[in-house]
């Protein structure tokens, strides 16, 4: 175990009043600690490992250029495995022994990051989570302290009614996977398909099942216009590549943001190119037109991240630089003070991420909006802005 | 701890290859006769107890207390594992997952009933362990490895539920707020405040172990683990005697699941998966099957050696498992046997 020299003090009793004066100051110059959590191994570490990679390209660009109003990031990491309680265990450590004084993403699992936000809270501590539920950071009444860098599922689900208005679509079909993605997925359907005039069928699958074909034939006799698939799961697979022989794909085929993946196209061969996907602007950057206030970061971050670690970068990895030039922002706006970061973070208007341009306000904790989602394609081995706005 | 019963015993661990390969499970209830030395066990146990209060007090900070109140909750968990493994020869690998319905249960009916946290620990260990009686009542009728089977099944619809009953249990996302026990206003929301409470309930736990272990069922539970043919022959009902300790440990996993979500005030599926079974059988193996301080050993591997793997990253489980590995060849009874081990290999194993 790590004892650093304070608390090894406070074991002996005249010292811990001594030690308790120090904490509460914060002296320019002093690092800014700030903690970290995400699953790098475990079922969830295809996200974590992107994340942890576009955090420590974030926390480098910060300290090259000075810190956070003079003071440099002290970062301190720890892999919570995919695992809640290992998750929950080291969110104690990050607070009550490392000392940190912002948490910036949340074990790259929506479970693990709604069970650190009340933690967060609780401590007082500001916690920038790259996670995806919305109750993560609702009711905003009892998470004063807790932000998402992510983009809502209602806003996806807007945006692809957006579309499906646009194309005359009235009757689509929602197959999604029983994990917590696709779960709330169907629970943010209900109210957007109502509101939208959308008539919605419902239809689920196992992340791990190999055949579709039941669902689909169902949807197919339903007459659904557009079927969106919703899951970050090999079974997306199997969904294209049955769609296809069901003849399906003369219909609108929609995979969300959480299918945008070069591996998973790959995988789908030629029935790859008859979808479309629901996507946050970074995998077509450079194709995104001049006016667009994303497009010079996006590109300076395909740069960067290539050079740093030698692969694409990935949304993930911009999700997390994301959360971490939040908090700078946030911090920049109240002068360091990291005790009114949550009020600065409050006042962050029109600022343009690699994932989208956030607007957060007391209201309402969860930055990104429907005009950050993009639709593409995947043709000639890349993916293609198809639907702009 | 004095060396005194270690030699008093035969040393209990053979170093030929067959006991290192074979369960030390199976094959050490046999070793471990019966020992009267019931009231030095119940002194150590109080003075080890007492020992621990000191944690709040000694411990720098509140991420201590934490790991503190897990590894009490892990105490619970191995020991009654353990009772029913190491002591009765009867392997569950469905262990975490009746942790998990014992956290769940108390957890419902608090989110969704207003059931207050010191009504819904007693009808977890209850529920919790009917369901044992459930899959008991028919796995436990077969003698061999079946009820390893039944239990392995019965955790994975287990883990089927906590994923997709959404409406009950919050599905993948986990159970979210769920309310700490309370003593009138006061609420045992912090990590110092929740650590008596769990002091307490372990400590318990753990004298009713040693009774049960003295008591006249202890006794048939290790002769039917023994040799279940003998046992019936002397008159002992081995179904019932088994039964009744699957249904019993069960119940126990079910406090401590119980403990467990109103001290995180949170709990999610994944905790509760097989391998979290598979891993507490190997907690009980590495402590020492079948020892009554073995699972204290293998609480403190298991809640610690994580912890302090963590500054590793990439190489923690792999450490983990390596370690794991070193002590199960090295010292085969578990950690708790080591003495009796290093005794052993000193002065050459002595004719009993």
């Amino acid at each position: 175990m790590k004892f650093d020299r304070r608390s090894f003090l406070q074991l002996i009793p005249g010292a811990a009043l001594t030690a308790t004066g120090v904490q509460t100051s914060w002296a320019a110059g002093e690092p800014l600690r700030v903690g970290s959590i995400l699953s790098v191994t475990g079922p969830a570490a295809f996200l974590g490992e992107d994340m942890k990679a576009g955090l420590q390209l974030a926390v480098d660009e910060i300290n090259a250029s000075g810190g956070i109003n003079g003071r440099k990031i002290a970062w301190t990491f720890y892999d919570a495995e995919s695992q809640t309680q290992k998750a929950l265990s080291a969110t104690r450590r990050l607070i009550s022994q490392d000392k940190v004084e912002l948490i910036v993403s949340g074990g790259n699992m929506s479970g693990i990051a709604l069970a650190m936000a009340p933690m967060a809270e609780a401590a007082k501590i500001p916690f920038i989570s790259s996670e995806g539920a919305l109750a993560i950071v609702t009711p905003v009444a009892d998470r004063k302290w807790v932000f998402k860098s992510t983009v809502d599922d209602e806003d996806v689900l807007e945006r692809i009614a957006d579309y499906c208005e646009k194309k005359k679509i009235k009757k689509v079909a929602l197959l999604a996977d029983s994990s917590g993605f696709g779960q709330g997925a169907t629970t943010q359907m209900k109210k957007v398909g109502p509101r939208r005039k959308l008539d919605v069928m419902y239809e689920t699958f196992g992340p791990a099942d190999t055949d579709m074909m039941p669902q689909l034939t169902r949807i197919r006799d339903s007459g659904a216009e557009a079927i969106i698939c919703w899951t970050v799961t090999p079974a997306g697979v199997i969904f294209i590549k049955q769609a296809q022989q069901l003849g399906l794909d003369k219909r609108t085929l929609i995979h969300s943001y959480g299918f945008v993946s070069a591996h998973y196209m790959t995988l789908a061969g030629n029935a790859a190119s008859s979808i479309l996907l629901a996507s946050l602007k970074l995998p077509v950057g450079d194709q995104l037109p001049d006016r667009d206030p994303l497009k010079a970061g996006i590109l300076k971050l395909f740069k960067d991240y290539q050079a740093r670690f030698n692969r694409p970068a990935s949304l993930y990895a911009a999700e997390s630089y994301d959360a971490a030039m939040l908090a700078k922002e946030a911090l920049t706006k109240v002068g360091g003070d990291v005790s009114k970061l949550p009020q600065g973070l409050e006042q962050v208007k029109n600022f343009a991420g690699k994932s989208g341009v956030f607007n957060f306000s007391p209201e309402r904790h969860s930055g990104l909006s429907k005009k950050d989602i993009v639709l593409v394609n995947w043709k000639d081995k890349r993916f293609n802005l198809v639907d702009y706005d | 701890m004095t060396m005194a019963p270690a030699k008093a015993a035969p040393p209990p661990v053979s170093t030929s290859p067959s006991q290192i390969v074979g369960a030390p499970s199976a094959t050490s209830p046999a070793s471990h006769p019966v020992r009267r030395r019931g009231v030095s066990d119940r002194m150590r146990l109080l003075l080890l107890w007492l020992l621990m209060l000191l944690v709040p007090y000694v411990a720098p900070n509140s991420y201590v207390i934490s790991l503190g109140n897990l590894f009490l909750i892990n105490v619970i968990l191995i020991a009654s594992l353990n009772l029913l493994m190491g002591y009765g020869g009867q392997i569950s690998l469905g262990h975490a997952g009746f942790f998990g319905f014992g956290a769940y249960v108390s957890g419902i009916l608090d989110v969704k009933l207003g059931i207050m946290p010191w009504i819904g620990l007693p009808t977890a260990a209850v529920l919790t362990g009917l369901s044992a009686l459930i899959i008991g009542i028919p796995a436990l009728r077969l003698r061999g490895h079946y009820l390893s089977m039944a239990t392995l099944g019965w955790n994975a619809i287990l883990l089927v539920m906590f994923n997709r009953l959404i409406d009950l249990t919050g599905g993948p996302n986990g159970l979210l707020g769920v309310h700490p026990f309370s003593i009138g206003s006061l609420a045992l929301d912090t990590d110092i405040r929740q650590f008596p409470l769990v002091w307490l309930v372990s400590l318990l736990v753990m004298i009713a172990i040693l009774h049960l272990l003295q008591s006249r069922v202890g006794r048939a539970l290790r002769a039917v683990a023994t040799n279940e043919i003998g046992a019936d022959a002397v008159g002992i009902d081995s179904f019932r005697t088994k039964l009744l300790f699957f249904v019993l440990t069960a119940g126990m996993a079910g406090i401590a699941g119980s403990l467990y979500v109103h001290v995180n005030q949170y709990a999610s599926p994944e905790t509760f998966g097989v391998n979290g079974s598979i891993l507490l059988v190997v907690m009980v193996a590495l402590g020492g099957s079948g020892t009554y301080w073995g699972p204290v050993i293998g609480a403190l591997i298991y809640t610690a050696v994580p912890q302090l793997l963590l500054d590793y990253e990439d190489a923690e489980l792999m450490l983990f498992g390596l370690g794991m590995l070193i002590v199960l060849i090295a010292v085969p009874s578990g950690l708790a046997g080591l003495p009796a081990t290093l005794i052993g290999r000193r002065f050459g194993r002595r004719p009993s």
